[in-house]
């Protein structure tokens, strides 16, 4: 065995003894800064280039895991808010720095393309570009693009002729599915190193990682059919299986840092129906339906608003429906909405309002121009320099930033510290998302976060029934997703959604529940104990 | 290079190009480009061509650095630190200026005595390391190019001395009996000699890993036939794992050296 050696100087000798002669000074300038720039190869040569960066104790490890054990192919899977960007950087800028990265695609949702090449740029000097129309991919070094432009031709074919030295890939759970576009055109780029980021390596099933892996180590977790198999059939093989993944993916949980992280401050502010809404709300129980989950959509699209709930009854067309349709337009202003204005007024701060409906988000802003708030919306459907004038706007001059969850990913809110969570999601792992925009690395300030609530309504019931069982403070949530699907719920959302539709009582309900969280919670208090005594 | 080093690197710099230094004081330092120099930093093609054009003169500009965290935050300039791209900027003007040279070792004025310069062939070359841990190695070796000696770190053994790009008065330079490009055939035998030789344990876990991955797709390909894909992922193990070096130049040039330096140096 021996080292192969790559020996070109003879070639390129000739071109070189072209050059006019040297001055001794610059001679011996340009030797010393070759060696400069050569360190030890177990430091991280590149922190020397950024006096500017400042690097927590977790980055920096897993900065150093990536490069060191895992030869820079990974998966990041830092939970939400601990600066997988800024590891990404650091890993792109140190194999730069070495000679061994050249030309770089970084792909990304359309909503942070400008956010990349702004970070790169300023915090790494890495001169990052966004994909442009009038140039060729093959004109850049270093491009930006959102995923949806890449994977359509011409723009797919002419990237898959090219070589890449390293391939980045942003909020790379959209990949999770081995079956779309998206992962298939993904798994055919040509890079030498790669790096899958994602907070949520995991949102459903076990083996949605299998996928990732594919990308980053092809071959690590076997066959995917035996890799199936092997989970079902024994449940030894999970542990070894993660073991395995472990090898190529680094996780970072918020408690597991030692950074000095502000405190959440939570707190649920309450409105009730008038009694015409009341009314409304209870006829939406005898409302004739073919499943009781109709129902409960319905329930839950009126708490957030009267135009949620008509867009949810217009996709049924009965007669019934159509009655009811009449019957809400009748309804004046929402009570929530109303007590939400009254809130953002108290509050005199900047805000974030989520809420899971369209149609909610637009009658919102309607309503809070109508009090002379000035609000901006924020959506997955925007296109790009909307979504970044909106940004702004919110930063420079706009009380509050009404958004989407679709929309809402992966942004940096940190200058604001205020969330109002208008509708509740049914899945804490979103909730866990959605704070993460403001409660991450850089956020000075404690930050607090508001759950709006009608009184005796679904929305109270998913309060008591999930969140106050949920150690929220704590963000033991961050591992709640691969905990459920190792005992086998699939999605979260749809349990709770079932438990709800199909129990009898609110007690019955709480019972069901309780056991979900109860089997989650002896199932990870096993596992710690077992990694305690191992 | 500190911080501190680098006001007088660019002092040095901009007054080795004939630079005109406007203003200096601690951590601060404004100068007037040659129009050199303004091609080489400021990025603006057009603008000097349609000076050219049009005949005129034009007009370079002024430039302001700080490199002191004081000055930082109170003039306006551009804060330069290590790693900032305008010192990468001026780094690889330095890099490509430096890349070859003939020069001659510098000798009293008094001394009228007639001396003979022998030649020395430097190469300064990058060994890049590419396996488990890629790394890099930077190598500097003079070959008298009269009997095919070989020093190795000759950068570090004639740094203290004088050379000049003209031949002193009363010196003569010896012919050469290899030819540059058979030195340069023994300079690089030699080392990738002492490669090998450096190199085994490297070797030896780099393909361990190597292998190992290599495997794992092999295996997979047993399955599947997804010849494509399995071609990409061996070629990228290949890349990354595979231990290999590259070779690459710095920069390399004709010394000549008296025969008391040169004999000081073999001993070394």
């Amino acid at each position: 065995m021996e080292i192969q050696i790559n020996n070109h100087l003879s070639e390129s000798f000739e071109s070189m003894q072209e050059n006019p002669a040297s001055e001794w000074k610059t001679f011996k300038q340009a030797y010393d800064i070759a060696k400069m720039k050569n360190r030890q190869s177990d430091q991280l040569s590149s922190l020397a280039f950024l006096p500017d960066l400042e690097l927590l104790p977790h980055q920096r490890e897993a900065v150093e895991k990536v490069l060191y054990d895992m030869h820079g192919r990974a998966i990041l899977a830092d939970e939400v808010g601990l600066g997988k960007t800024i590891e990404a950087g650091l890993i792109l800028k140190e194999l730069m720095v070495k000679g061994l990265v050249k030309k770089v695609l970084i792909l990304t949702p359309s909503s942070l393309i400008r956010q990349w090449e702004i970070e790169m740029n300023q915090k790494f000097y890495i001169p990052a570009r966004a994909k442009h129309r009038s140039y060729d991919w093959s004109f850049y070094e270093v491009v930006v693009s959102s995923i949806d432009l890449a994977k359509k031709p011409p723009h797919s074919d002419e990237i898959l002729q090219q070589t890449y030295d390293m391939l980045i890939v942003d909020e790379a759970h959209r990949l999770k599915n081995s079956q779309t576009r998206n992962y298939q055109f993904v798994s055919q780029i040509k890079a030498t190193y790669c790096l899958l980021l994602t907070a949520t390596p995991i949102q459903n099933k076990l083996d949605e990682i299998y996928n990732l892996i594919q990308i980053v180590r092809p071959g690590l977790l076997g066959e995917k059919k035996e890799f199936k198999q092997r989970l079902k059939k024994d449940p030894d093989a999970q542990e070894a299986m993660k073991q395995l993944i472990q090898t190529s993916m680094v996780r970072k949980l918020r408690k597991e840092t030692n950074h000095d992280w502000t405190t959440r401050h939570i707190e649920t502010i309450y409105a009730a129906f008038t009694p015409e809404e009341e009314q409304f709300y209870q006829s939406l129980h005898t409302e004739q339906t073919d499943h009781p989950l109709t129902q409960l959509t319905l329930q839950r699209g009126f708490c957030s608003s009267r135009e949620a709930c008509f867009q949810t009854l217009n996709k049924n067309q009965s007669e019934e429906a159509i009655s009811k349709m009449n019957e809400l337009k009748q309804l004046p202003h929402h009570s929530k909405a109303m007590r939400t204005i009254e809130f953002i007024k108290e509050l005199g701060e900047k805000c974030i309002i989520f809420t899971e409906y369209k149609s909610t988000q637009l009658y919102l802003q309607w309503l809070f121009h109508q009090q002379g708030i000035f609000a901006v919306t924020y959506n997955g459907d925007f296109r790009k320099s909307k979504k970044q004038w909106m940004l702004q706007l919110f930063e420079t001059k706009a009380d509050v930033l009404i958004t989407t969850d679709a929309g809402a990913e992966g942004l940096n809110l940190q200058h604001c510290r205020n969330m109002v969570h208008y509708d509740l999601p049914w899945n804490p792992m979103k909730l866990e998302q959605r704070i993460g925009r403001i409660h991450r690395y850089g956020q000075e300030q404690d930050v607090r976060i508001f759950y709006m609530i009608i009184k005796n309504t679904v929305d109270e019931r998913v309060l008591q029934l999930l969140y106050d069982k949920l150690d929220l403070f704590e963000g033991v949530i961050g591992e709640l997703d691969q905990i459920l699907s190792e005992i086998g719920i699939h999605s979260f959302e749809n349990e709770v959604k079932e438990i709800l539709a199909e129990s009898q009582s609110d007690q019955e309900a709480a019972i069901k529940i309780n056991n979900v969280i109860e089997v989650a919670n002896s199932y990870q208090t096993e596992k710690e104990s077992y990694h305690e005594s191992s | 290079m500190n911080q501190a080093d680098l006001h007088p690197f660019l002092m040095d710099f901009f007054k080795t190009r004939q630079a005109e230094i406007l203003e200096q004081t601690t951590g601060k330092l404004t100068v007037k480009l040659t129009e050199r120099l303004d091609q080489q930093l400021m990025n603006r093609p057009f603008y000097w061509q349609y000076v050219k054009k049009l005949g005129l003169g034009g007009e370079t500009m002024q430039l302001t650095f700080l490199t002191d965290k004081n000055e930082r935050d109170q003039s306006d300039g551009e804060w330069v630190h290590y790693g900032s791209p305008r010192l990468e900027q001026i780094f690889r003007i330095i890099q490509q200026e430096g890349t070859y040279t003939t020069l001659f070792e510098s000798r009293p004025a008094a001394d009228h005595q007639k001396t003979a310069l022998q030649p020395w062939f430097v190469c300064n070359l990058r060994v890049k390391y590419r396996g488990y841990r890629p790394s890099d190695e930077i190598v500097s070796i003079g070959i008298l190019l009269l009997n095919g000696t070989m020093r190795f770190q000759f950068m570090e053994g004639i740094e203290t001395i004088e050379f000049s790009t003209m031949i002193p008065d009363y010196c003569f330079t010896l012919p050469t009996i290899i030819s540059v490009n058979r030195a340069l055939n023994r300079v690089t035998d030699e080392l990738e000699k002492r490669i090998k030789d450096q190199s085994k344990e490297f070797t030896v876990k780099s393909y361990a890993i190597y292998q190992r991955e290599r495997d794992m797709v092999r295996k997979l390909k047993d399955h599947q036939n997804e010849e494509e894909a399995d071609h990409l992922a061996e070629q990228q193990i290949y890349d990354r794992l595979y231990p290999q070096v590259d070779l690459q130049w710095i920069n390399s040039g004709i010394f000549y050296l008296s025969e008391e330096t040169s004999k000081k140096l073999m001993k070394t």
